[in-house]
């Protein structure tokens, strides 16, 4: 802080004046001490009263008030003329000595007796004084202070309570004023004499006092009584932001702004703290002695010298010296691994010159080295001291050292244990076990009960004291594990691993890590007690321990071990390296990488091996690298976590293989080694054959770009990414990145076709599926061969002989497959994809089919865009599909039970259906779109148990019922399924009956039982499957229990505690039947009556009434609930 | 510790295997299914001792696969911390740059690991070597790898009882540490 009044002060008074002593006091205080000031002042003798009143003349505006108070009778005493010439005098003089430090320089206070004038005025002042007799002096005196409080000035201001001293309204008020940042300090001094300057002058700065806060950049504060007086003594000052405004801090802050935060941070030898800035910016370092003013600390951490500097910096001679520490600082940019100071080493890098032994020391680039450590004595302001956090492998560092020395044998431990003890009790929780461990109840251990700041209760666990409750400081207590504990790591490098304790010893847990399977240790507070097993330490990212990983175009390698944020790499050539998660471009997946070993038979992941050289390891293969490299691992190798890098051809297998019986010659599959036989599957990363085939078909083929600012260009693929394909254009020469959904195929005759239509395209023609126009008519009549397979494709695959090759067989044998059930549970079967890929063309070719375009016109979901491969493929097989609807008698049997994993490969029904009955097909054309959409991936996801085909709404449609197949007469149900808008089947939820809306009627609700057979064990034997009852009572209970209610079958029986989730509703079959509206937007919950008897084949909605009303409205029968009559 | 234990096993069925030797199929697919898995809740399962209900088999709707709810009885061996058990060293950890008067706060480098596993069964155990009777030293020479006293020695394929002290229950796997640092424990003929 710096105040203006007391600069003031320190240039005229010489130090011992009261003033001085009151300097480090806020300003805002003055206004109640001036009269004691001056109640001192009158303590004193006359001559220096006077030459104190005449000071406070010269340094004038301190106080309005005061001035204006004192000018009143102090111009009894002056010569005013004589005044206001000192005045100014006093100006030129502040004038001059203004700019050096007029705080701290003593001597100033005898410049005003030094001054010419100064000493007229003085010896003026003597004579006035001559001249009165002691008694006026006095009386005067006694006037002058008249009606003054007399408190006498204690002589301590520390005496007064520091609450009378906090600003009040009546005090000047302190403003926030925006400056630049870094130079707060220099704009006070700039106020300061600023306010010097102009004091005397006509427009006198009024403010009183300006200070800032390191701990604020950017605001200096400045005590003034008003906004505008600091506006005007900022005026003109560079870097302060008068624009941004000048904020009044509120008084209840003014007080804080002045605290000074008390250091509590002591430094002691021995302890832990890391160097703030430089070339060991953060790294740790050990207290070794501390001067005695506390400022320089001398420490000693460990060295990081540059052992390869540059050439240019190791000449030696007479200017060697300052070049070399150019190099020194150049080289920083990189810094050099930490490293103990090694005379050997250092002399061969650096010469013998350089390094300089004294005693037990080695001086080198005017660094000392002790032991391997570097010592040097450090500002305290360069160490960073809380939060250090030392882990145990920097301070095993320094403990190896002393160890190899024969110094002190182990670390001190209670250091460390200090230097985190902080931290320690933050991470207490209610729950931990501790143990204490110093003090009175030293070895009583317990659990946490709560946490209070620092003190902790606990309640004990043992002989004596067990079930007291103990309060402890948090500091002496410590986490407690024993053997066995399955603990986690809670921070530090080691953090989410988890394992079992092997070990504990003082505060430091041992522990096996589940993953790893290596010990570990950390310090207790970090471990807490977990019940899972950690995952997190394996995957950081994307990626997994053991993944085979991309690390740059040439290396690839294996992530033997994770860390916090990074892996620990072994590449191919053997090297380790530490890369971050981004350093990763990919993940390889080489599972189905093949590679020959040292005998010539094939190697593939999980084979054991041994090494036929070398170490002859042995191995699990974890991945194989361009069938040359393969990773290993090994959990009896430490080295790497137990994983290495070989070649495959130096490896044998240590099981021999069944197919070596079969005779050399059968000891490898060519055809599987031929990439040519093998067909491209796509997406095989890390295997040679990688995926050529869709990807790069694009490339080469001519296209117009039909969008954005190239529209209209002309060019040829050269590359594709993703959805982005990089044009050559034909005119220009110039490579352009595109969008394929801007891209035509743009055919010899100048004919622009989808682009993506070809994409996954079949037979890869690429210019004759809209001049085909034989196809169409085939697709609407061929009804037993929907795919036309064994037709059309040959015809295909005339133009690309590969493609036939490689996918006509595939795509007979599966779309013939006699059993798809087989593979067909995740409707991922290969019959499934291949055929998906099929009818693009067709989509393409479509819209030149009137038959299709019937189709396709009346399909809500457009599978005429026919953009995404499924969608194409079910068109495809429409025409097999109106089958269904004829062969709907079959149905039943197979809808009532799981639908889900019926459908999954939907497609054989088409070729086992096939009674063709064409009226059907022909007349329902809506009936044919919404079957594939019944059969979409999206439906497969769908589980419901009723086997109620309800879709997921999109396409607003509803699937067919197992109720609505099992009609007689086909023809009847086609009515329903064209009723497009008609609602999604209802299916009550499992707990509907609980639902409060019908809770005023629950003891009415007549319920079906169904579903108890189904399950495993039968739920009640299977007793009641299909019984009807009604419910007696039913109330939900918690969400963990299961729902129950109780009921009344129609024999008369009772039962309690019956499974809610068995009970369906009963629908309506009469006419003036009551029901309850399950579920409706307007009616839900309400009772109404049915106006007519429902159909029970149809799905049309049924007309009702409310119950005393007249109003008529429909609701669908499977929404309303029988109820028992009254 | 051994339990007989009634559990069941699905087991679905292809519908080629539906005829005559469905049953005799069954039972041996339950045994190769079941025996020598390990679940978490359980323990080990070693062995089948009978089928108590083979199940009838549901075909499901789609698949045509059949659905087997099989109950059976079978001898299951979960670990318990505190019991003691007997197994086979099955490995003992060679590695050893930490001289052996270091506090464990030194054991930083993860080359540091030291101890041996022992097979309890299909149990796999560690024992780590701050669990083993510090006057059974390591012995750096010896090939293989052993723990040695003066009258014991601790190798591969040794026999020891051991206690375990913790587990570790994945839902598919046991993992658990043991000691012999206790009386009656080590070395058994």
């Amino acid at each position: 802080m710096s105040d203006l009044d007391d600069a003031a002060y320190g240039n005229d008074n010489s130090p011992d004046d009261p003033y001085s002593q009151e300097q480090s006091q806020p300003a805002e205080r003055r206004n109640r001490n001036d009269s004691e000031e001056e109640n001192e002042e009158e303590d004193r003798g006359e001559e220096e009263d006077e030459e104190q009143e005449e000071d406070d003349e010269d340094e004038s505006p301190r106080k309005k008030k005061k001035r204006r108070h004192k000018k009143g009778i102090a111009e009894k005493f002056f010569d005013l003329a004589a005044v206001s010439d000192d005045d100014d005098d006093g100006d030129d003089d502040m004038d001059d000595d203004g700019p050096d430090g007029f705080i701290d320089d003593p001597d100033e206070g005898e410049d005003a007796s030094r001054r010419p004038y100064g000493h007229l005025q003085s010896a003026r002042k003597f004579d006035d004084a001559d001249d009165q007799s002691p008694e006026q002096i006095a009386n005067d005196l006694t006037r002058r202070y008249r009606g003054q409080n007399t408190v006498r000035y204690s002589g301590d201001m520390n005496e007064i309570p520091q609450r009378l001293l906090m600003p009040s309204v009546h005090d000047a008020s302190l403003w926030q004023v925006r400056v630049k940042a870094g130079r707060e300090r220099d704009l006070v001094f700039s106020l300061m004499r600023k306010a010097i300057d102009v004091e005397y002058s006509a427009r006198p700065l009024n403010i009183l006092s300006a200070f800032q806060r390191d701990s604020l950049p950017g605001m200096i504060y400045v005590e003034a009584r008003s906004s505008a007086q600091v506006s005007q003594a900022c005026n003109g000052l560079v870097g302060v932001y008068l624009s941004r405004g000048i904020q009044l801090v509120p008084i209840e802050e003014m007080a804080s702004l002045l605290q000074i935060k008390k250091q509590d941070q002591t430094v002691t030898p021995g302890s832990w703290v890391r160097i703030k800035r430089g070339t060991y910016q953060g790294d740790l370092a050990q207290v070794v002695d501390i001067t005695e003013t506390g400022e320089d600390v001398g420490v000693k951490f460990i060295p990081r010298i540059d052992l390869n500097p540059r050439d240019d910096g190791s000449l030696e001679g007479p200017a060697g010296k300052k070049r070399k520490k150019t190099t020194v600082t150049g080289s920083g940019t990189t810094r050099p691994p930490q490293r103990l100071f090694n005379y050997e080493e250092v002399v061969g890098v650096w010469g013998r010159k350089n390094v300089v032994k004294r005693n037990q020391v080695y001086v080198f680039q005017n660094e000392t080295y002790k032991d391997g450590f570097i010592e040097k004595d450090l500002k305290l302001s360069q160490l960073k001291l809380d939060d250090v956090n030392p882990t145990l492998d920097e301070i095993t560092q320094f403990a190896r050292r002393q160890e190899g020395d024969g110094g002190e044998s182990t670390v001190d431990l209670s250091i460390i244990a200090e230097a985190s003890r902080k931290a320690a009790i933050s991470v207490l929780q209610p729950g931990d076990h501790v143990e204490v461990f110093e003090g009175e109840q030293s070895g009583v251990h317990g659990v946490v009960e709560e946490i209070n700041q620092d003190v902790v209760t606990v309640t004990a666990v043992g002989v004596d004291f067990d079930g007291q409750k103990v309060d402890l400081p948090a500091r002496s207590v410590r986490k407690r594990f024993k053997a066995g504990d399955h603990v986690k790591v809670m921070t530090g490098q080691n953090a989410d691993e988890t394992g079992l304790v092997v070990s504990v010893s003082d505060n430091v847990v041992t522990f096996l890590s589940d993953m790893s399977m290596q010990e570990v240790s950390v310090f207790s507070k970090d471990l807490r007690e977990a019940a899972e097993v950690g995952s997190g330490t394996n995957i950081v990212g994307n990626y997994e321990l053991h993944d085979l990983v991309q690390l740059d175009l040439q290396t690839v390698g294996v992530i033997f071990k994770t860390e916090r944020d990074s892996f620990r790499v072994l590449d191919q050539n053997g090297q380790v390296r530490l890369v971050q998660p981004h350093q990763i471009s990919m993940r390889r997946d080489s599972h189905r990488a093949v590679a020959t070993d040292s005998e010539g038979h094939e190697l593939r992941i999980n084979d054991n091996m041994k090494e036929t050289e070398g170490e002859a390891r042995k191995g699990r293969v974890l991945h194989i690298h361009q069938a040359f490299y393969a990773f290993l691992h090994n959990r009896d190798i430490v080295e790497n976590g137990g994983v290495f890098v070989t070649r495959a051809r130096s490896l044998i297998s240590l099981a021999p293989k069944g197919n070596l019986a079969k005779g050399p010659g059968a000891s490898m599959d060519l055809s599987k080694m031929n990439p040519a036989l093998v067909p491209p599957t796509g997406g095989m990363v890390g295997s040679g054959n990688m995926g050529r085939g869709p990807r790069d078909r694009l490339i080469g083929v001519t296209v117009t770009i039909v969008k954005g600012p190239y529209k209209g260009y002309v060019g040829a693929i050269k590359d594709t990414n993703g959805p982005i394909a990089r044009v050559e254009l034909h005119t220009g020469n110039k490579v352009v990145a595109v969008d394929k959904e801007k891209l035509r195929r743009r055919e010899e005759n100048g004919r622009l076709v989808d682009l993506e239509g070809y994409r996954g395209g079949y037979g890869g023609p690429r210019d004759n599926s809209a001049s085909q126009p034989p196809y169409p008519p085939a697709f609407g009549t061929t009804q037993n061969a929907p795919y036309a397979g064994a037709g059309p494709t040959p015809a295909w695959g005339g133009r690309t002989p590969a493609w036939d090759s490689a996918r006509t067989p595939a795509w007979n044998t599966s779309s013939r497959t006699p059993n798809p059930y087989a593979q067909g549970a995740d409707g991922k079967t290969p019959a499934w994809s291949t055929s998906s890929k099929t009818p693009n063309p067709y989509a393409a070719g479509g819209g030149r089919t009137p038959a299709w375009n019937a189709n396709s016109s009346s399909t809500p979901n457009p599978y005429v865009t026919g953009d995404s491969a499924p969608g194409g493929a079910w068109g495809g097989a429409t025409p097999g599909r109106p089958t269904w609807g004829g062969a709907t008698p079959a149905r039943p049997g197979l809808a009532s039970s799981r639908p889900e994993t019926g459908w999954a490969s939907p497609r054989p029904w088409g070729d086992q259906w096939n009674a063709p009955t064409p009226a059907a097909a022909a007349a329902t054309p809506g009936f044919v779109a919404p079957t594939p959409s019944a059969a979409t991936p999206g439906y497969l996801s769908i589980s419901t148990p009723a086997g109620a085909f309800s879709l997921p709404g999109g396409g607003g449609m509803s699937a067919p019922t197992p109720g609505a197949m099992s009609a007689p007469t086909p023809g009847a149900s086609y009515p329903s399924y064209n009723q497009f808008q008609m609602p999604i089947e209802y299916e009550p939820p499992e707990a509907w009956l609980l639902d409060p809306a019908y809770r005023k009627y629950i003891n009415r609700i007549k319920v079906r039982v169904q579903g108890t057979r189904t399950v495993h064990p039968q739920y009640l034997d299977g007793e009641y499957e299909g019984q009807e009852a009604h419910v007696v009572a039913a109330s939900q209970s918690a969400t963990q229990f299961e729902q129950t209610a109780m009921l009344m079958f129609e024999n008369g029986k009772t039962r309690t505690g019956f499974l809610v989730k068995y009970l369906l509703p009963v629908e309506p079959r009469f006419e003036n039947e009551e029901v309850l509206v399950l579920d409706d937007p307007k009616h839900k919950g309400i009772v109404v009556k049915l106006r007519e008897a429902p159909d029970p084949d149809s799905r049309r909605p049924v007309t009702v009434s409310p119950l005393k009303s007249t109003d008529v409205f429909e609701l669908m029968r499977d929404r309303l609930a029988l109820l028992r009559p009254e | 510790m051994f339990f007989i234990k009634e559990l069941t096993h699905t087991i679905l069925l292809h519908p080629s295997y539906f005829g005559p030797r469905m049953l005799s199929f069954l039972e041996s697919k339950l045994y190769s299914d079941v025996e020598g898995t390990c679940s978490g809740q359980f323990g080990y399962i070693i062995a089948v001792v009978s089928i108590l209900d083979i199940g009838k088999g549901m075909v499901l709707s789609g698949s045509g696969q059949a659905e087997f709810i099989t109950r059976y009885r079978a001898i299951v061996f979960k670990p318990f911390k505190g019991e003691v058990v007997d197994g086979v060293v099955n490995n003992v950890n060679k590695v050893c740059h930490a001289p052996h008067h270091l506090p464990a706060y030194q054991l930083l480098n993860p080359a540091t690991q030291m101890g041996f596993f022992a097979d309890v069964g299909p149990l796999s155990v560690f024992v780590s070597h701050q669990l083993i009777h510090p006057d059974l030293r390591f012995d750096s020479n010896s090939n293989p790898p052993s723990f040695a006293s003066v009258d014991q020695i601790i190798e591969k394929s040794t026999h020891v009882r051991l206690k375990i002290v913790g587990t570790r229950v994945d839902a598919t796997e046991i993992f658990a540490i043991g000691t012999i640092k206790e009386d009656h424990l080590g070395v058994i003929d």
